[in-house]
Formats: structure tokens, sequence, C-alpha cells
């Protein structure tokens, strides 16, 4: 008899069991492996992302946001890019531009990128962007000139600025870009102006005596030829003297006819008249000399006194600001004698106290001209500066100069010391009496007002009928169509700014700084003061952001450098302000000029170095179809690895001409589509035509690397 | 008698499927370790590499904070090149006691310095206001200016505040540089036609001013005035009282010129700094007022001559075009064709008191063969020079990848940048990727007071001042 033999080997089941359990055990060994690959790599992003929020902190607090080729003043609060989003100072608006480290990703392409919580998607829904980091040092070098750097790894960060920007600290006062500086002590200010409608109207008579001059320039700013820069900047302009700015006594400092028609201050002295434009011609030639009051006369000796730097130009220039001074309160008992220049203002009043300051200010400048004519002894000569200088009277507007009045040299360094301490002192102490320009020699914090928008009062309507001077012609000049009033916030000031004066560009639009408590002037620009917040405490929850990096291999998409650029934000076209187009009538003044949107985009020179917060950010890696043989290609059409170096924006277009004709600039068609970046950009910046293998069809998915918080700062400041 | 039919071997198709079976386990343990090996090996790689990279990016900040990478105090004198004074030019470590040892920056002993409390405290105070709310007279600095104006060489606890009287630019701004030979030419302004503002503030003590002659325009033909018309009024300006010219801001100003190279003379002047003196100075011409060309004129490393300027100008003019940096000692002395190899002291000397084109003129390439500059050759040069890299690890498994660090720092648009670069170089295939930022870091003056004054090695700080040593900014 046999019995069935007993195996005992394991049944089926437990085999299986075994089998699961050991393949369980290995697959999750196996599991953990690309886990501590992916921490590696997290690891690494983490590195990068640490170097790129230093860099994004470091460039927010110490670089200058300088762009010194844009307007800086407007007819009306609106009309100015200063004023616009791309100055506002938080982070993403100082950043973003090829010299700060930030690019804004193209939309299309982060719309495929899937993150926590849809963050991506949810910042993009809201108009915001994305950012890469620059493929290129941030360093404000210039780009085209640096070698081709090696492949940047953190150019896979994608960076996204979480919670909404505050209000912050206005750049300036879009109608008046104070502070003005000028040297001091000084004679009044005067600038460079173009030749357009927007100076008030020259007036000969005594009585109210104003007028510009074609500016005399020197052999040195001659060298481009005659018209060169007579085409942009032709007119010197006393602004500080202009119809508006509430001194009219300053005019008989600057240029005044005396009762002889021979005339007096600091511009007869320093430049003579014969830079009088009488002929229209620009040019310099003493025989068309006509003294304005007299048109069509010929020279006369009388005219010519003053034509030129000498003895009795400067004798009228000092008579003059005795005669300011002695208008000012301080005549010869205040002025003929030293005293101790660091003495307290005179007056009590401090509303009163610029005029002590100008009248030293005025002063000061002049009797320091006589140290060029008179020696300080010189007993040959009838006067030296040791024994003083008789200045002479001269009747302006019908009254008298001081008589009796001899500058000496401890005089001379008296004026100056003191007017040097009066300049200094006001300008600390009241930053919102803008009745003197501050100082230029020692520039401080103390210069700027403080400014914020009122966005709490009802935004002030810009009408076109607004300016009496132009009336319905306004909108030629500002190139908006008649119905178009575009609302702006009203500004406010800590305390109503005293002195407001006019400004330089547009010296004939009248700025209304009424500002009430608890309400508005309708006609005012200013709003209600109450709302003054700027300087308030606040609680972080208020105000804190955060900087979200995530990590996504966006270079591997098929269309990563054929994608046109993220919508360039309005505010960063560049516009030139609201003026009268001298480029679209040889370069004369125009009457009748409509100045459109087109024409106020050609008016700037396009250079980098000088306007880099606007145009598009990735201006500098951009494609455009042109390239210095002439052959006009999309580049988006070139085969992969194509060197793109000829189709990029860089910093011109290859013809030489850098100061005039960047592919980006100008109302054409083709200019606004190389501007709106619409050719894609060499992104990893290898100067290379590169595709990635990755359909764009594919969504992938961003991977979050750190979350910082930050604040932006209320007030404008560069840390050193 | 029956046998069982039960067998004891596998069947043909059990033994297949065993094998199967057998082989699909293998494979997958076998494809399971080579991927896991795989994993492992990239998982080192990376650990590795971002060990390196971590330890890259701490070494940057670490030049960051100390500057090492342009002078390591603790090396011998032998090896600290920018310590240096070379003809009469400091560098950027060069101890302020040095230049007053080697006579550059006198310190004026005969002035007491101020103290840092009481007396004159760091911030100057502003005049007296008698009739101030409080109704307490403040103290002021004398209406004479001579003594606290005396006083010389670096005193590193004056603030430069700006209500100091002293602080305060008294320059004609509207001065230029113009070639003597042109003073007469049609359309030419004279030159010092607004006064002689070395009567206000000047480097010493003033003496004769130069002799100045104004012509008459050869334009008017018959100017009314006879002085006018006379060939030309010289006049003289001697022997007038000194007692009121200002000394100090020029003094200052001029000897941080020389002091430690151009970068630093930005570092260390406020940033609100107008960069003018007026001067006898013999070792510079000067303007027919007396500023020193050196502030006004392009033709010197100074200036750049951005849009054809020749008067006074501040930091964002003189590093808009053109930069200044701290070229590092230890990258190859071949600059514009130069061998390479050591740099002299005279050739670092030289490039820290020069500008370097960083902007708009460095956008082209010289396409003349004959050129000796081309901007775009100089702005490579010079950012290659600045990040001069030194290998991480000198000595290196030959499997592991290099690490180069390197922290360049120069002046642009006047913000003083410290650009840090990490580059990792592949030990196979060669391939280079770089980490750059523009970090946060310690700035020179910082720097210097890290630094003991003599011997070498690190000074001691405390915020309480009990045990600060003399650092390279003791005067």
């Amino acid at each position: 008899m046999t019995h069935p033999r007993h195996i005992a080997a394991f049944t089926l089941f437990e085999v299986a069991l075994s089998l699961g359990l050991v393949a369980f055990g290995v697959v999750s060994v196996l599991m953990l492996l690309p886990a501590g690959l992916k921490a590696q790599q997290l690891s690494r992003f983490q590195i990068l992302a640490a170097a790129k929020a230093e860099e994004m902190v470091e460039a927010f607090v110490a670089a200058p946001n300088g762009n010194p080729a844009l307007d800086t003043e407007g007819m009306t609060l609106y009309d100015v890019a200063l004023a616009h989003r791309a100055e506002t100072w938080d982070l993403e608006s100082r950043l973003s531009s090829h010299r700060f480290g930030l690019m804004p990703l193209p939309v299309e392409l982060a719309r495929r990128l899937d993150s926590d919580g849809d963050e991506i998607k949810d910042i993009l829904d809201q108009g915001g962007y994305v950012y890469y980091s620059q493929p290129l040092a941030s360093t404000n070098t210039e780009e085209q000139g640096q070698a081709v750097a090696p492949p940047n790894e953190a150019q896979r960060l994608i960076i996204g600025i979480s919670g909404f920007a505050q209000q912050n600290c206005m750049h300036s006062l879009q109608l008046k870009n104070w502070p003005y500086h000028t040297p001091m002590p000084s004679p009044p200010l005067h600038t460079f102006h173009m030749a357009d409608l927007w100076l008030p109207q020259r007036d000969y008579t005594q009585s109210s005596y104003w007028n510009y001059n074609v500016w005399p320039w020197p052999d040195y700013e001659y060298q481009s030829g005659p018209d060169w820069r007579n085409k942009v900047e032709c007119w010197c302009m006393p602004w500080e003297t202009a119809p508006g700015n509430g001194d009219p006594d300053i005019q008989k400092v600057y240029d005044w006819p005396d009762e002889n028609n021979v005339h007096c201050g600091y511009f007869p002295y320093a430049c003579g008249r014969l830079w009088d434009w009488p002929s229209g011609d620009h040019v310099f030639n003493a025989t068309q000399l006509v003294p304005p009051s007299q048109p069509g006369q010929p020279v006369s000796a009388a005219a010519l006194l003053g034509d030129y730097p000498s003895r009795p130009g400067v004798l009228r220039y000092v008579a003059a600001t005795l005669w300011y001074a002695q208008r000012k309160g301080f005549g010869p008992s205040a002025l003929a004698t030293v005293d101790d220049p660091h003495r307290p203002f005179t007056s009590a009043d401090e509303r009163e106290r610029w005029k002590e300051v100008q009248a030293f200010r005025f002063l000061a400048h002049a009797a320091t001209c006589l140290t060029s004519w008179y020696s300080f002894s010189a007993p040959s000569e009838d006067d030296d500066l040791q024994r003083g200088v008789r200045i002479p009277v001269v009747n302006l507007a019908g009254l008298p100069s001081p008589s009796d009045m001899r500058i000496t040299h401890q005089l001379i360094t008296y004026y100056h010391e003191r007017a040097t301490w009066l300049v200094n002192q006001f300008a600390s102490s009241y930053p919102y009496d803008w009745a003197v320009p501050r100082p230029l020699n020692r520039v401080t914090m103390m210069d700027y007002p403080l400014l914020q928008s009122d966005i709490f009062t009802p935004p002030l309507p810009e009408g076109l009928p607004a300016n009496p001077l132009y009336g319905a012609d306004w909108n030629r000049f500002i190139g908006r169509p008649v119905d178009d009033h575009p609302h702006n916030w009203r500004v406010l000031s800590p305390e109503p700014v005293r002195n407001v004066g006019v400004s330089q560009t547009y010296p004939a639009s009248p700025i209304n700084p009424t500002m009430r408590d608890n309400g508005y002037e309708p006609t005012s620009q200013f709003g209600d003061i109450s709302h003054f917040n700027l300087t308030e405490p606040f609680e972080a929850a208020e105000r804190c952001r955060q900087i979200v990096m995530w990590v996504v291999d966006w270079q591997s998409y098929e269309d990563f450098e054929t994608l046109p650029s993220a919508p360039v934000d309005a505010s960063k076209y560049p516009i030139a302000g609201p003026r009268s187009g001298w480029h679209e009538n040889n370069d004369k003044p125009v009457t009748s000029i409509v100045h459109s949107f087109d024409a106020r985009m050609v008016d700037l020179e396009f250079r980098d170095e000088q306007m880099w917060t606007y145009r598009n950010p990735e201006k500098t890696i951009m494609f455009w179809t042109g390239n210095p043989s002439g052959t006009v290609v999309d580049p988006r059409t070139l085969p992969t690895g194509t060197d793109v170096t000829p189709y990029m924006v860089l910093n011109d277009n290859g013809t030489g001409d850098w100061t005039n004709e960047y592919p980006d600039k100008g109302p054409s068609l083709e200019a606004r589509k190389v501007f709106n970046g619409l050719y894609g950009a060499d992104r990893n910046f290898n100067r290379k035509l590169d595709r990635g293998p990755v359909p764009k069809s594919v969504r992938m998915r961003a991977t979050t690397i750190t979350r910082l918080n930050f604040y932006d700062p209320r007030v404008q400041a560069i840390l050193r | 008698m029956r046998h069982s039919p039960a067998r004891s071997a596998f069947t043909l198709i059990e033994m297949m499927i065993a094998i199967a079976l057998g082989l699909v386990i293998i494979y997958v343990a076998v494809a399971g370790v080579r991927t896991a090996s795989q994993t492992i090996s990239v998982a080192n790689r990376l650990s590795l590499e971002n060990s390196l990279l971590r330890s890259g990016y701490y070494a940057a900040q670490e030049q960051l904070d100390f500057w090492t990478n342009l002078d390591d105090p603790t090396r011998p004198d032998a090896e600290r090149p920018l310590t240096r004074i070379t003809s009469g030019h400091g560098m950027p470590f060069t101890s302020m006691n040095a230049l007053r040892d080697a006579g550059e920056w006198p310190h004026q002993g005969t002035v007491p310095r101020f103290p840092s409390s009481g007396g004159f405290c760091q911030i100057m105070p502003r005049p007296p206001e008698t009739s101030s709310a409080d109704g307490v007279a403040e103290a002021h600095p004398p209406a004479s200016t001579t003594g606290w104006e005396e006083d010389q060489g670096w005193d590193p606890t004056v603030s430069w505040s700006p209500h100091d009287p002293r602080t305060w630019t008294r320059a004609n701004l509207a001065e230029k540089w113009i070639k003597p030979e042109d003073y007469a030419c049609p359309g030419v302004l004279p030159p010092v036609m607004f006064g002689r503002y070395a009567l206000f503030a000047y480097t010493g003590t003033p003496g004769a001013l130069m002799p100045f002659t104004i012509k008459a325009d050869t334009n008017v033909a018959a100017p009314a005035d006879p002085a006018a018309a006379a060939a030309a009024i010289s006049v003289t300006y001697t022997g007038y009282p000194t007692d009121t010219v200002h000394h100090w801001y020029y003094r200052q100003a001029k000897a941080l010129s020389k002091a430690m190279g151009y970068a630093a003379f930005c570092e260390y002047l406020p940033p609100n700094a107008i960069y003018t003196w007026y001067t006898d100075s013999s070792d510079q011409q000067l303007t027919a007022g007396g500023i020193d060309r050196l502030c006004v004129e392009a033709g010197n490393d100074f200036c750049n001559g951005d849009g054809g300027q020749v008067s006074s100008r501040g930091i964002y003019r003189q590093t808009y075009q053109t930069s200044f940096g701290y070229i590092n000692p230890l990258a190859p002395s071949d600059y514009n064709g130069g061998t390479g190899g050591t740099v002299a002291d005279a050739d670092l000397a030289w490039w820290y008191y020069k500008h370097f084109d960083t902007d708009y003129t460095a956008m082209k390439p010289n396409t003349n063969p004959l050129a000796t500059w081309d901007g775009v050759r100089e702005l490579k040069w010079f950012l290659g020079h600045l990040n001069f890299p030194q290998r991480q690890l000198v000595l290196r498994p030959s499997q592991w990848p290099d690490v180069q660090v390197s922290v360049g720092r120069f002046i642009k648009n006047g913000r003083h940048l410290a650009m840090a670069k990490v580059r990792r170089v592949a030990p196979l295939t060669g391939e280079v990727i770089e980490l750059t930022w523009s970090g946060l870091g310690t700035t020179l003056r910082g720097a210097r007071q890290q630094r003991l004054r003599a011997g070498g090695g690190w000074a001691r700080w405390d915020n309480g001042g009990a045990t600060i040593d003399p650092n390279l900014d003791t005067p």
C-alpha cells in the first residue's frame, strides 16, 4: 500500500504572498531612489533660488533707476510716462527690465505650467506675469559686449510675486519734477528748452518784460555742426523768471532793460544779446542784432553794451542783484557790512524766508563775478576789491538800485558764505516750499517731497479745455482724441506746497496745489490732505508679499524661443511729452502739427543706457527681422541652431547709427511688432535659435522651491 | 498493486513557465539593481555637485563679506599687493597710516581731531539757533574757519554729515576745461567769467591765484566800453585775506583720489559728492579757475568724457559710460595684448586708477585693424579680470567636478556692484554651468576695518568699542 506522499512545500498562495511582499519591498526601495534624486535636485535649486533672491534684493535696493532720456513732466497728470506703472516702487516694476534680472515668461508658455494650488494660473488670470531669470548677469553693463556665458541653471527657476502691490510714494509730481537743482549761489535758473509752444508768450514791454533766447553754444558743443543741437534744444528759457512763478522781481536779475534800453542782469553779462533770434536762422551774427523792443532798427551802441562779458556788464549784473535784494527787504544797511554768515534767518515768518535766500543767492553769484574783472589790489586803478568796487545805480522798472554800494573782497566771501548757509538751511527745513531751487552742491533726501496718490478722492478728469492757453486745440498736442478724457488720481503731500510755481517744460500750464481737509478743490490737481498716510505705521499683514520660486524645465518646449514676449505693459511705452513736434516740421517750431501718439513714440532717442525701464523687458535678447546684410527673415522660421546674432535687437540694428535706428522704435507696424517681441527672443542668450524636444501640447508641472516674504518700501531709497 | 501515477518531476510546461518566471525575476532584479545603481550614482553625483556648489556659494558669500579674494590678511606682505603704495598712489588695502607715513596724506598734527562725543561731535552741529523754539543756543563752528577746517588725514569718526558746512562743495559748477588757445575764439565764453571760486575753498593755503586775462570779443567791432576795447584786461588776485577759506572737503577729496584707487574714491566720498576741487597742485594741470583737471577733463582716467561734458560731475555721470573696478591681482597681466604672467605693481596701480568702458562705447568691436582701443574687448577684459575664478578645491579626485568661485566688484551708474560667480566644470565632458548673482556684502570701508593696520591678520571689533584694534582706516 502506498500513501500519498506529503509534500512539505509552500502553497501557491504562500509563494504568491511572499513574492508580493518581496515585490512591495523592492518597489518601495526603488521608489526611494527617485525620491532621493528629487531631493538632490531640489537641493540644487534651493541653492540657485537663494542666490537669485539675494540678487533681487540687491538690485531692488542698490540699483538706481535713472532713465534720463525720458520726459519727466507733462501738462496733465496723465501725460508723462514717469507717472505710470513702470516707475512704481514695487519689486516687479523695478526689476522687470533687461538690466535688473527678471524677464516675463511668455504667457502662452506660462499657461502650460501647473503648480500647487494653481498659483501660476491665478497670477496669470489676474493679469500678472511669472518671470524667468535673465540669462546674463544683471550688472547694468553693455550686454552686447559681454562674452557668451555658460548655461545658467537658474534659468529653470520661474518666479512669481504673490500678493498685490500696495500704494507707495510717487516718483515725482507729474506736472513738475521737483526738486529742481542748481548750483548755489547761482543766477536765476535757466534751461535748454525745445522749440515748442509751451513757453509763455514773449513780452517786450518794460512793465512785463519776458524773453527767451537762442542758446549760445560754445565751441565744444558746436562740434557736430552748427545746427546739430539747435534742432533739438535750441532755446534758453529762463524758467525761474517765467510768468506764473510768483516773483516778477527775478526777471530784473536775469535780464531787464533800463530806461535807456541797456539790458542789465545775468544774461546780458554772461551771454549778451547777440544770441537773440531775430532772423530765425539760429546763426550767431552780430550784424543781425536787433534789440527785441525795436524790431527792424539797426544795431545801436547802447544795445551793444553788455553784448559780451565785460566790466560794465558785470557791474550792471551786480546792480540788478542789489536792486532785487532791496526789493526783498535787504537794502544797503543789510548788505554793506560783514555780519555773521551763520546767523538765523532774518524773518521770523517762515513764509518770507525764501526772499532772503534768493537775495543772497543772486547777489553772491553776481558779486563773485567781479573777481574776474577786478584785482584784489590795484592801486593804479580806480577800483579794486580791497577798497571796494563801486556799483553804479541802475533804474529798473522805475526803481533805482541802492546807491553808494562798494563791493569788497570781504563782502564777496561773506555773501557767499551767507548764501550757501541760507540755501542749505532752507532746503533742509522747508521741503514743501518750492520758492527756491535746491542746491546741486549738496543733494539730500530733504530735497525730495513725499507724494502719494489720493485714491479715496474722485480722480481728476483731465478734460481738454482745462488749459485756457490752448483751448480746444489742446488735443492736437497731447495726442488724444477730443472726447478722450483720461482720469488720474489726484496727488497728496503731507502739507500744502507753498510757492508751487510752474514747470520748466510747460511753464504755461498752471498748477493748482490747493488741498482741502476732508474734501477737495475740483480744479486742483491735489486731493484731500486728510488722506495722506504715507508715513503712518502699518501691520505686517497689510503689506507683506511673497516671492515664489518654482522650477520647471520650460526651455524644453519646442517653441520656447519662438513664442512672443509676454504682453508689454502699456506703461513701458517710452512716449515723449506732449510737445509740438519739432521733428515733424523740418526741425522748425510749428503751430499746427497734430502731435499724435505715433509722433510721441519717435521723439525720444531709444538709447538703451538711458531708458532701460521702458520698452520690452526682453528687449536686449528679442528678435527682429532685419540684419546688416539687408536680408529680411522671420527668425522664427530659421533652422534650429542658427546663429541669431544678426536678428537680435540687442542695442542697435547693426547699421552703426545707435542713436536713432532701433528696430523697435517708431510708429510703423513692423516696429510695433518688434517692440512687442512678436518674433520671439534668444531666451538663453546663447546666440542660437533653440527648440526643445517637448511639444507645446504637453503640460509641465512646476515644483515649488521656496517662498520668501518681503515688503515693498514705502519711500524710494537706494541703499549704500 | 497499483502505483500512484503521480510523478515527482515537473512537466515541460511547468519547467518552461518556471524558467520564464525565473528569467523575468532575474531580469527585473538586474534591471532594478542597474537602475538603482544608476540612480544612486546620479544622486551621488548630484549630491557631490550640490555639496561643492554649496561650498562655492558659501565661499562666494565669504568673499562678499571679507574680500579675501582680493586681499587675504593672513598672508605674508609679499602676497598682498593691494596694500602697497606705487608712485604715490595707494591701493584699496593701503592703510591710512601708511599713506601718512609716505607723506601722501599728512595728518595735520597741530589740529585736534574731533572726539567721538562731546565738543565737536560726529555730526557737526548747525549754527546757533538763538531764536529756536527751545531757546537754547547750540554750539556752532566759529565764523573763522581757521582750525576746524585744517584737520587733515582720514578720520573714521567723522560722518561727513550734510549739516557740516565743511562738506559743501563750493565750486563754480559751470566752470569748464577749455583750452587756453580757445579763450578768445568767437562764441567761446571766458572760462572764469563767473569769478574765482578758489577764494572760497581750496586744497591748500591760497596764495597768488593765477592771473587771468580777459580778451575783448573780436566779433564786436566797436565796443562802447573803452576798457573792453583794450587788447586784454589782466586781473591778478594776490594778497587777499585767507582766514575764511575752506579747505577740509577739497583736501579730503584730493587725498582720497590718490589713496585707494578710483573705485574706492567713489566708495569713500558721500553719494551726493561733487567730484571737484580747486588746487594749486603741480601734478595736474588746472582749469583757468584752478579746478584740478582730473575732475573735469576727459583726457585722464577719472573723467570719461561722456556727452562731451568738461565740467564737474557726481558719481552717476562718472560711472555711467565707464566703470571703476577692483581688478583681481591674481589675474594675468594681459591688458591690451600684454604678455600675461604676474601683474607688476605699476600695471596693477594703473588698472585701479583707470576707467573701463562698460556701456554704449562697449557696444561694437572696433573694426579698425590699427586701433589699439576696442570697447568690447575692454569690457570683456574688465569683467574677466574682476571675476577672476579661483578653484574651490585645488587638489581633488579626478572624477570630481571642478568648482571655481569669483566675486567681481565694480561701480556702474553709481551702483556698487559685487558680482558673484560659481562655475562648475564636469570632469569628463568639460561641460560648464555657471551660477551668477549680484550679491550683498561688506563695503570696502567695512573690509578695511576688518583688517589690522600693521602686521597682517584680522582686527577685533565690537560695537562697544572696547576692543577695536587699529585697522586700515585708523589714522
